[in-house]
């Protein structure tokens, strides 16, 4: 492991994981892990392994919804959702982000903060969609409109 | 009670009906606030998953403007809320970190149910009700900032919370118990996994309308994004009506108080509460 690697994961949570007994709890209760072959339970595991790149690219990653109900059930104490969020960062400054992640949201979302302190919903939705066509563009063309009429974009 | 009023992106957007709900019912319940002016994006859930130093500078620099004043902060979105209580909890207890930015005390970072539910009170607020929600079954949905991972005014239950229970019972309505209460609307992944995002909103939609309420009432613009907003979505994936007014905390409490509803922004709602209203006589 690169000595760089090392570093970081010495400064966060992902240690913690090490006392995890993978009791499962984790994920019996996870809104998302239905949706993904990794639930948070086996991104735990890979890490007591030192599989740090198999958990950095594991689809449940950017699934997550932050959720927190994993991190206050554990009954190890494990901070679940912050290993996730050191992950994605992880992920991102080793290169390991599979090529079937877009993360465009993100990104766009961090230029606006950087460029103007705040987000504009309006300009985040449309720059989102322009990278990922919405499952419903008819009704959210409609919502579009709806909200434009109640002042609600701005 | 004196706070300084962070209201946040959403708040100045796509809830603007809650910003003014809020700002119309504080005054009637004796909450005074100073509205933050230069507040930054408290960075959400995306700062943290892309830059860390990012994550904690954004919400620093609301601390030390909440200290300047000399007040505790109030945010009404629990994202932010929780933003801003990890790193003032951080300055608090790590040394080096409370003297790198020069801080002499730090500020207390509360959210809006902690604030009505704890330092305003059920009790007081029964008092100032001038047009009883009598006869009106609501849900509450509580999401997941709000009780997770800090304890609802550091006491309540994760899993069963009732501060939201005890407010709806003071306007003189009744609370209905909603097993889903705490689960995720899937709000944060609406813009990078819809799908998913559509999934989880329309499983809590499906159940709260087995209970047949009134309404459902939030606290959270992104809970609110998902049950009002994207209900005709969740109607076309589920194939089945829903039509639920989803209502925020504040504009429930509004009616409750006697406030006109164009001022709670009730008229903004995307999903209509025409038959709720004519049933309280608004």
């Amino acid at each position: 492991m690169k000595e760089s690697v090392i570093k970081l994961i010495h400064t966060d949570t992902i240690p913690e994981s090490s006392i995890c007994v993978q009791c499962g709890k984790c994920s019996s209760g996870c809104p998302v892990a239905f949706e993904s072959e990794h639930s948070p339970r086996k991104v735990i595991r890979f890490l007591q392994w030192g599989c740090l790149k198999e958990a950095s690219q594991s689809p449940f990653l950017w699934l997550c919804a932050s959720c927190q109900a994993c991190t206050v059930r554990c009954p190890r104490g494990v901070n679940i959702s912050s290993i996730m969020l050191s992950l994605r960062r992880i992920a991102q400054q080793q290169g390991w982000v599979m090529p079937e992640e877009n993360l465009s949201y993100y990104k766009t979302f961090i230029n606006m903060i950087k460029k103007r302190g705040k987000i504009s919903e309006l300009r985040l939705g449309l720059a989102t969609a322009l990278h990922k066509i919405p499952s419903h563009p008819i009704e959210d063309i409609v919502l579009f409109f709806k909200l434009l009429k109640r002042g609600k974009l701005r | 009670m004196n706070y300084l009023y962070y209201p946040g992106c959403s708040l100045k957007g796509a809830a603007i009906d809650y910003d003014e709900s809020f700002q119309a019912v504080a005054s009637s319940l004796g909450i005074e606030i100073k509205e933050m002016k230069d507040w930054e994006c408290c960075g959400a859930t995306v700062a943290k998953s892309v830059d860390e130093g990012l994550s904690e500078t954004l919400p620093l620099s609301t601390l030390k403007n909440a200290e300047k004043e000399e007040k505790d902060l109030l945010m009404l979105c629990p994202s932010c809320y929780v933003n801003h209580l990890q790193v003032s909890l951080k300055a608090k207890e790590n040394e080096t970190f409370f003297e790198q930015y020069s801080f002499n005390q730090v500020p207390e970072v509360k959210q809006l149910l902690e604030v009505l539910a704890f330092d305003v009170g059920a009790e007081e607020i029964k008092k100032k009700i001038i047009k009883p929600l009598k006869g009106i079954k609501v849900l509450p949905y509580y999401g997941c900032l709000t009780v997770r991972p800090f304890r609802l005014g550091g006491k309540e239950s994760y899993e069963n919370p009732k501060v939201m229970e005890k407010i709806i019972e003071a306007t003189g309505a009744q609370p209905v118990f909603f097993p889903y209460k705490v689960d995720c609307c899937g709000g944060t992944l609406l813009l990078s996994k819809e799908k998913t995002a559509l999934k989880l909103c329309a499983s809590i939609l499906k159940q709260a309308k087995k209970l047949s309420p009134d309404c459902i009432v939030v606290a959270c613009p992104l809970c609110h994004f998902m049950l009002d907003a994207k209900q005709r979505t969740i109607e076309r994936e589920l194939k089945e009506k829903i039509d639920l007014p989803v209502l925020y905390i504040t504009q429930l409490l509004g009616l409750a108080l006697g406030i006109d509803y164009k001022k709670l922004g009730i008229q903004r709602l995307v999903t209509s509460p025409k038959r709720f209203l004519q049933k309280i006589g608004v």
